[in-house]
């Protein structure tokens, strides 16, 4: 093996608000006449991945794409309801490019790069004025101008929203300019087709593998260059907000093909969504945090009190946000809300026939403002409640609790989004980018449509132009390789025919990560599940039972492929949370706490990024470093006493 | 029967089985004890863990969110596309719509434009195509005028908005008794008529549009009405007769 | 010629055509119904009606002509379409369930549509062929209608050919608003009330003129 590469974050010198425009400029250009002799593979066709395909694809450059669903438009970006930041200051209320580049550096608890993030924070402009002219309906007020509100506890009202489906206009939006250059010939999009792994070819990306779930082929695609929008990985707890096909896998085969994984120990979760009901539970629902503006959250005082909440008396309930948190209240961040919800259950004090819930009460919000506020302001949520539960909102308090939502972590990524294995970039959820350990609400479809729309398109040259690539054709050896390994795979999944089904597995799987390496991490427990996860892998390998055959649409076999994965992904997230001595964020180590039970980061030994080097099979993985250096912000503890 | 507790429904299902598009398919019988709790597309995942456990393959269906948004599941429940419950995606169906001692037929969305790919899975990829034939704006990224340069009058952008909300499941064509797809076409016409940013492609996208969802081998429109009381995001028929307006429109003045 | 030719080949250019010939051929029946009231002053009026009309020559000729046309490509275009969407579905659902806003009336159009050309077939070789043939059992044309339309055979039919009328109706106008794209939100509920009003009027006047005969004891002397 080659001397591993070093991280170089390749972050520009210079004025932090100048930084983008001279890094731009001085990148390479592509004449225009040029582009379409290079081809680009774009995975996934979220708001990172079609807005990368299609802008590429304007600027001349030839595209394939690739998703999963059967239609680029249900990438799982369509689910995300709230709306997306962007520092346009509409309002007049103070905000600015800088506050927005400010909020987000401190809310993600000071483990971004400020670099990245000020860039996001500038562009977040473009990308409101570019889906408004794509036809994004964005709400509105009555003079016709576009609306704003305050999301997740921000101070300032920047995010744009439409109705409670912010994400789906959006995708729509972006799988629209999609369309229009597929219709122009420019991009072949590829649906019910997953990548397999990555080709490299002298240390370089050049091309993927995938097999098409309709037919099971494995087809071979070579490339200059090969975009990675495959999303985040919560789906390794099983129970997640996220789609049911949201994976690991695209990022996991990079990883060992030579994309270092960083950060992968930060995982959001959030405190409001409606809680299992049973065993069969196949996926949570996220319900929109603004209900906590309105709704109070408690338990019952004493252990394993199982009344109707309606005949708990007042003295008797634990309304332990507004006691533990007297300012902030109901209202406090989602890893603090998520962290005491888990601490009272764990005490027996959780409600519900399962123990694992909380109330959201609106009791008192309805007798305060009547119910006709709050129905004009939450009757769309109380209906979906009701749907699930069957309980309804009005009468009785919602019950909620924590789920994981989204993944800071993922491959880590130079200023240019491009990650240790040359020729690979990757955007949006799948890169550790943005966010540090703690994402703010509505930032992450800022996040992907500035990768996709933005980043890449430009800095995407510095490889085509920078780098020599020779024509590359997918009869060479590396393809060949890449083809047998992905087959010989699937086959050994095909027949190992033990008693097992892939969804007990991965529903194991996920509640050892949701014990141990959820909420509240410990290094006891994360050495115990470490042993217990080699085990399960061991396991799942000699005695998952996958029926039917390799040639022809088998969902089994697709999700046995991503649960694989999921199985080696873990091992890796939970080394990542057990050398972190420190809580940060969506990462919370017990032993890393202040008296009053908060987060205590290590900014003395930890201020850095963690990124993984795969060394093979029987090797360890070997933790580098990234140091982050704060020059425009200032470390300060988060309190919300 | 009776024996039963409320916490369980005993239940009887047909299930469409077919092995891949050129063979025949038929129904499969299954008997099941699900929890009024379970919501439909969880019914079935015990459906195929059982049947995995005894050696059997599982039913294929598209699913993904699983919270009625990303328009992959589909299924007709019962003879209705998404099942009984209105304005609800079968995802978000749950088991206690449903009756102890129910029999419960579950096919998939049929039409000649949406083959069969597996049991009750379905090639929907023409709907896809409709909308390359002109269901965009036309404008590269870059740097457009500012956002607000442009104010839309609300209503407008809400009507806009309720036929934006189309999640493209085919349910539309699935209930319709002629499988026309007109619901969705004429919902992505009718978002971009009524928005200033897509009037100058007004007269191709209309025209483009109207005749891929022919060339895809869809039926035509009688309005029956039917697509709209199956659309679980409630888009209304007042698109298809704008849709129509446009058309019309599109035929006079282009060349 | 090639936008029209265009136009023609999708469905919604076709079903805009089958609005307009739809609507006009209303529009016919309602003149019709109109002329048929004569009857209810007696059968010289009616034929003083018809000679009026028979005055008229060449122009009348044209109408003729002009609605035959439309009747025939009222016809075929419906044929077509229904054709189009019978391909759609090869494979029918095992079990189907009405989803609620479908109705007898517009489930029905084709058989509606075809009874009423049975209809106007044996409407036509009845009396406008014969008359135009000069047959002397149509010499007082309103003698002749009074009888046919009061016999028991003929009052079947007639009666049947009202009630397919009055169906095909009762979904056609307010389709065809919709196809034309003229209905509003606003007013696509009056549209669909005065269009079930007209069709539920047009088929009691049609209905009223025998029942009235045959009340009056103006009925076939049999
Ligand atoms: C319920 C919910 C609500 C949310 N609400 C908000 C919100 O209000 N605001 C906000 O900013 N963020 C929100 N988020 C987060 C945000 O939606 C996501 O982080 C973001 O959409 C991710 O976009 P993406 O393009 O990176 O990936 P995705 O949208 O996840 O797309 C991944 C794509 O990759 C494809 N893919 C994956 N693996 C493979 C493979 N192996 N081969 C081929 N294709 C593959 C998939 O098919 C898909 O097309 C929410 C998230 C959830 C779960
Ligand atoms: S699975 Fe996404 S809408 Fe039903």
């Amino acid at each position: 093996m080659n001397a591993p590469p070093k991280l170089d974050s390749k972050v520009p010198s210079g004025i932090l608000g100048d930084a983008w425009t001279n890094h731009k400029f001085a990148l390479p250009l592509i004449n225009p006449a040029n582009r379409r002799k290079f081809k680009i593979v774009v995975v996934g066709t979220g708001l990172a991945g079609a807005s990368a395909a299609a802008t590429l694809a304007e600027m001349g450059y030839k595209v394939q794409s690739f998703c999963i669903q059967d239609s680029p438009r249900r990438a799982h970006s369509i689910a995300a309801q709230g709306g997306i930041n962007a520092a346009k200051n509409y309002k007049g209320d103070g905000d600015s490019v800088y506050r927005l580049f400010y909020d987000t550096v401190k809310g993600g608890d000071y483990r971004a790069r400020e670099h990245n993030v000020h860039r996001l924070a500038e562009v977040s402009v473009n990308i409101i004025d570019q889906c408004v002219a794509q036809g994004v309906p964005f709400a509105r007020e009555y003079g016709g101008l576009l609306d704003n509100r305050s999301f997740g506890g921000a101070q300032v009202s920047r995010t744009f929203y439409a109705r409670g489906q912010t994400g789906q206009q959006l995708l729509l939006g972006a799988y629209s300019a999609l369309m229009r250059q597929v219709s122009a010939g420019r991009v072949e999009v590829r649906t019910r087709c997953e990548m397999v792994d990555v080709v490299t070819l002298d240390g370089i990306a050049r091309g993927i593998i995938t097999r098409d779930l309709e037919t099971g082929a494995f087809e071979r695609h070579s490339a200059d260059a090969v975009l990675l929008c495959t999303g985040g990985y919560s789906n390794a707890f099983y129970l997640s907000t996220n789609a049911k096909t949201c994976n690991v896998t695209a990022a996991w085969r990079a990883h060992k093909r030579g994309a270092f994984f960083a950060n992968p120990c930060y995982t959001q979760i959030h405190p409001t969504c409606i809680p299992v009901s049973g065993e069969y539970q196949s996926k949570l629902t996220l319900m929109s945090e603004s209900l906590r503006n309105d709704g109070r959250v408690w338990v019952p005082k004493t252990k394993g009190d199982q009344r109707q909440p309606a005949l708990i008396p007042e003295s008797e309930r634990d309304y332990y946000l507004e006691r533990r948190y007297p300012s902030f209240g109901n209202l406090v961040p989602r890893d603090v809300a998520s962290r005491n919800a888990k601490s009272v259950c764990d005490e027996g004090r959780g409600v519900g026939s399962t123990g694992l819930s909380v109330y959201l009460d609106f009791a008192d919000a309805i007798a305060r403002e009547g119910r006709a506020t709050i129905e004009a302001r939450y009757d769309n949520l109380f209906q979906m409640y009701e749907r699930i539960t069957g309980e309804d909102p009005y009468s009785q308090p919602m019950r909620i609790f924590p789920a994981v939502h989204y993944t800071m972590g993922g491959l880590w990524v130079d200023y240019n989004l491009e990650s240790t294995l040359p020729g690979l970039f990757v955007l949006g959820e799948a890169n550790f980018s943005d966010h540090g350990s703690n994402r703010l609400g509505a930032s992450a479809l800022m996040q992907g449509l500035a990768d996709g729309y933005y980043v890449v398109p430009a800095t995407v040259t510095a490889h085509l132009a920078g780098r020599k690539l020779e024509r590359i054709d997918t009869n060479h050896d590396a393809f060949a390789e890449a083809e047998a390994t992905s087959r010989a795979r699937f086959d050994k999944l095909l027949n190992i025919n033990g008693s097992r089904t892939v969804d007990q597995m991965h529903r194991a799987l996920g509640q050892l990560n949701w014990d141990h390496c959820g909420m509240a991490r410990t290094k006891q427990g994360l050495e115990q599940a470490l042993k217990q996860v080699v085990q399960l892998r061991e396991e799942f390998w000699s005695n998952v039972r996958v029926l039917g055959d390799g040639r022809s649409l088998n969902q089994a076999l697709e999700h046995a492929g991503r649960v694989a994965d999921f199985m080696e992904f873990s091992e890796l997230m939970m080394k990542d949370a057990l050398t972190r001595e420190e809580s940060c964020g969506g990462h919370f180590r017990e032993e890393h706490q202040t008296a009053e039970g908060e987060a205590k980061r290590d900014d003395e030994n930890f201020c850095h990024v963690a990124a993984w080097e795969y060394r093979g099979r029987d090797q360890q993985h070997q933790r580098h470093t990234e140091a982050l250096s704060f020059e425009n912000v200032q470390l300060t503890t988060r309190s919300y006493k | 029967m009776g024996g039963h507790n409320d916490e369980t429904l005993s239940l009887t299902l047909n299930i469409w089985r077919q092995s891949g598009p050129d063979t025949a398919g038929d129904f499969e019988t299954h008997s099941l004890e699900a929890s009024p709790a379970m919501s439909f597309l969880e019914m079935l995942d015990v459906v195929n863990e059982n049947l995995q456990r005894e050696g059997r393959e599982p039913f294929a269906f598209d699913h993904d969110c699983r919270e009625g948004i990303c328009g992959m599941c589909s299924l007709v429940i019962n003879g209705k596309p998404h099942g009984p419950e209105s304005e609800t995606t079968t995802c978000q169906l749950h088991m206690r719509s449903f009756n102890d001692g129910d029999v419960i037929w579950i096919e998939p969305f049929r039409a000649k434009a949406f083959p069969v790919l597996r049991d009750l899975i379905i090639d929907r990829s023409p709907l896809d195509r409709i909308i390359q034939a002109g269901g965009y704006v036309s404008v590269n990224t870059g740097a457009p005028q500012d956002a607000n340069a442009l104010p839309i009058p609300k209503q407008n952008a809400d009507l806009a908005m309720d036929a934006a909300a189309c999640i493209g499941c085919g349910a539309c064509v699935a209930a319709c008794p002629n499988a026309a797809a007109m619901l969705f076409t004429a919902a992505k016409v009718s978002h971009l008529a009524l928005l200033p940013q897509g009037a100058p492609e007004r007269v191709s996208r209309a025209l483009g549009m109207v005749e891929q969802m022919d060339a895809e081998g869809f039926g035509h429109c009688t309005n029956h009405y039917e697509c709209m009381a199956a659309c679980p995001k409630g888009i209304s028929t007042d698109n298809i007769a704008r849709m129509n307006r446009e058309y019309l429109r599109a035929s006079i003045l282009s060349r | 010629m090639h936008a029209l030719r265009r136009f023609l080949e999708t469905s919604v250019g076709r079903k805009t055509v089958l609005a307009i010939t739809g609507l006009s051929l209303f529009g016919f029946v309602i003149v019709h119904l109109l002329g048929n009231f004569a009857l209810f002053s007696g059968t010289e009026a009616f034929n003083e009606y018809a000679q009026k009309l028979e005055d008229l020559g060449p122009v009348l000729m044209v109408a003729e002509v002009g609605l035959l046309t439309l009747f025939v490509v009222h016809m075929g275009l419906a044929l077509s379409l229904h054709r189009q969407s019978r391909e759609a579905r090869p494979d029918d659902y095992r079990i189907r369930a009405n989803m609620g806003r479908s109705t007898v009336a517009s489930r029905s159009m084709l058989i509606t549509g075809l009874a009423l050309g049975v209809f106007l077939v044996i409407h036509i070789t009845d009396f406008r062929i014969k008359k135009i043939m000069g047959d002397p059992a149509v010499a007082d044309l309103g003698q002749a209608v009074v009888e046919r339309i009061t016999s028991p055979l003929g009052l079947v039919i007639y009666m049947g050919g009202i009630i397919a009328l009055g169906l095909h109706l009762r979904h056609a106008l307010q389709s065809a608003f919709q196809t034309l794209g003229l209905s509003h939100p606003r007013y696509a509920d009056n549209v669909r009330y005065v269009s079930a009003a007209s069709a539920a009027l047009i088929t009691l006047g049609f209905a009223a003129i025998p029942l009235y005969l045959l009340f009056t004891g103006q009925g076939a002397s049999s």
